[in-house]
Formats: C-alpha cells, structure tokens, sequence
C-alpha cells in the first residue's frame, strides 16, 4: 500500500534533487572564478535576502496579461497582489509539467482537446513572432 | 492516413485559420497605426503615444492642411495655438531624438498623400546641420519599416503582432462596451508633450513670492576710489 506513496515522493525528491544539481551547477557557467561560484552558494543558501526583485516581477507582465486577468475577473486582485502574473505563471508550468500524459505517448493520439490545444499554441506563438518597436530617447 | 488523423489535421489548419482571419480583422478595424484607414473615433479611443509606428499613419490617413514636425524641441508645440494663429486644420508628428532624414521621410509622405498641406512648421535643430544627409538613428530602436512602404505583404508583423493586438487593440474593444465610453483620440496639443514634466515660472520658482529690501544708506565710490581706478 505504501510502496505507490513511495514512488512517487521518491519522485517529487528526484526533481527537487535536480532542480538543486542544475542551479548549482549553472552557476559555474556564470560565475567568473571557482571562488566566486563558491560565495554565491554561501550568499543563496545563507537565505539572508529572500526578496524578490522588482526585474524580476517585470518579466512575467506580459503583454496577454490584460486580456487573461480580464477575461478571469483577476484585474483588481492584481493591483494588490505583488507579483500574481509570476505566481499564476508557476502554478501553470506545474500544471503543464505534472498533469497531462508525456508529450512522446500522446504523440499520435488525435483527439478533439489536443486540435484545439495544438492550433491556439501555434496562433499565440506565431504572433509572438512580431512585437511594437520601442524608442529609448537618449543621446540626442 | 487515417480518416481520423485527416480529420483532425483539417480540423487544425480551419482554426488555426479561423483565428488568424479573427485576429487580423480586429487589428484591420481598429488599426490603432492608423496604417490602413483614418482613425474610428465614433467606436474606439486611440492613445497617441507611439511616434515611429503612428506618425506615418498619420500623415497619411488624417485630414489637415498644416503639420508641425521636428524633434524633441517641436515636441510641445500646440496645434491649437497654430491654428490660431495660421488657421486651418494641423496635425503635430515630431521624432524625439529624430535625424533631418527621418523627418524628411515623413514630409515626402505627408506632401504626397495630401494635397491640402500648406503650412508646415518644422523645427530646426543646429546641432544636427553636421550630420550626413542619410543618418538615421539606429541606436535608439529598430525601425518599423513594414508601417512605412505600400507593400500589404509585410503587414503581416502589424496585424498579427502581439504587442498590437494584446495591448492595443483589446485594451480598445474592451473599451468599447464599457458604459461610460466615450471615443476619441489623444489630442495633439497633448501627443508627446513633456512640459507637464519640467515645473517652470515665477510662481514655481517663488511661491511664497520675493522680498525685496531696500538697503539702509546708498554707497557712492569715494573720489579716492575713482583716482585708484
């Protein structure tokens, strides 16, 4: 009876464990001396700033946002809760992540959910492929 | 193949089709650039706020007889004021940090869409006669160039652009069926004006006004002074 519950914590401590290897380890690409990769681990692991940064937060304002959180009725809880998009963002890759089927067993199944999911995908990255050109006004 | 999988793969091309004639039809409406008609103002609100993507659709779409361009210095301008005084109807298209080229450019366009210009007010920047006749400013943003030329082709990065659609055109339709909307567009007076920024004027320099006091006694050079001098 507790060897499913097993398996599958078991699993849950594998991503954790993975997670944790490939930050750590990432930060060996970054870093510019073993030494500096050293203090990086201690400052992260010291927890002594858990803030996050306003940068941060401004890479999930996306442009949908307006359409989604209106379409959700969410416009009023996101002028009051610092950083919605970034957590609504989270919580969805895990859902994307955990929930449905592997993407290689479900490689032929043709179902009516799957079309729909397919062509929005596609449309929404298509139109990703184009943005409004910005001018910074400096140095005039 | 089977039956099912070409069912679905006609399923597939019809909406992602169906949502493409959609989305393109919106932006093709509402056309927040002005690119392909004049401004809906009965239906929709249009912000101007957007120099290099909206001049263009200006000049070519709007009615006007006299235009106001230049760079940032022609940024305040009011066409208000220059239709007081030279009457008629202006439009204002400055280019914040633009090159004599770029401004060019957009007169060439606006003398040939519109055979009522007139008068035209421009401003001219000393620090930029030195300049070769062609610089353009790359360094401040790309260019959107797909808005300026008569090719329908290249129009696909206008309507089917994500930033259009997703922060333009539904902010404006959503404006739409609101009950207390009322359309328009940002007037030119106010359209890339930046004085509201930089507080000027006595009463911002002194507002509890200046003391002025009179010295005691008047002091006159002594005739030894005079002789020094």
């Amino acid at each position: 009876m507790f060897n499913k519950v097993y398996n599958k914590l078991f699993d849950v401590v594998k991503w954790i464990y993975t997670f944790f290897a490939v930050n750590i380890l990432w930060l060996l690409f970054r870093a510019e001396s073993i030494l500096q990769w050293r203090d990086l681990i201690s400052k992260m692991f010291s927890f002594q700033n858990m803030a996050i940064s306003d940068g941060l937060i401004d890479i999930f304002s996306l442009p949908e946002n307006t359409l989604i959180f209106n379409e959700l009725n969410l416009t009023k809880i996101n002028t009051s809760v610092r950083g919605l998009s970034m957590f609504l963002f989270i919580i969805v890759a895990y859902l994307i992540c955990l929930v449905p089927e592997n993407n290689y067993k479900t490689l032929n199944k043709t179902n009516f959910v799957n079309v729909i999911i397919s062509a929005i995908t596609f449309v929404w990255a298509f139109l990703c492929l184009s943005s409004e050109s910005v001018f910074v006004y400096f140095n005039f | 193949m089977k039956k099912r999988q070409i069912a679905w793969i006609i399923l597939y091309f019809a909406i992602v089709g169906g949502l493409l004639v959609i989305i393109g039809s919106w932006t093709y409406r509402v056309d927040p650039f002005f690119h392909f008609h004049k401004p809906k103002t009965d239906s929709y609100f249009y912000p101007l706020n957007n120099q290099r993507s909206q001049n263009d659709g200006i000049v070519r779409n709007f009615e006007y007889d006299g235009l106001i361009t230049g760079t940032s210095m022609a940024e305040n301008f009011k066409t208000s004021e220059a239709e007081k005084f030279f009457g008629g109807n202006f439009i204002k298209v400055p280019y914040s940090g633009g090159s004599y080229k770029e401004i060019n450019d957009n007169l060439k366009v606006a003398l040939s869409h519109n055979n009522n210009l007139n008068k035209i007010i421009r401003g001219l920047d000393m620090g930029k006669f030195f300049d070769k006749k062609d610089y353009m400013r790359e360094d401040l943003g790309t260019y959107p160039l797909y808005l300026y030329d008569d090719n329908i082709f290249n129009d696909v990065q206008y309507i089917f652009n994500r930033d259009v659609i997703f922060s333009r055109v539904y902010p404006m339709i959503k404006e739409n069926v609101e009950e207390s909307f009322t359309g328009g567009i940002t007037t030119f007076d106010t359209y890339s004006n930046w004085m509201d920024s930089c507080p000027f004027g006595r009463i911002e320099l002194y507002p509890d006004g200046v003391t002025v006091k009179e010295s005691a006694a008047k002091m006159e050079i002594t005739e030894e002074e005079k002789t020094l001098f």
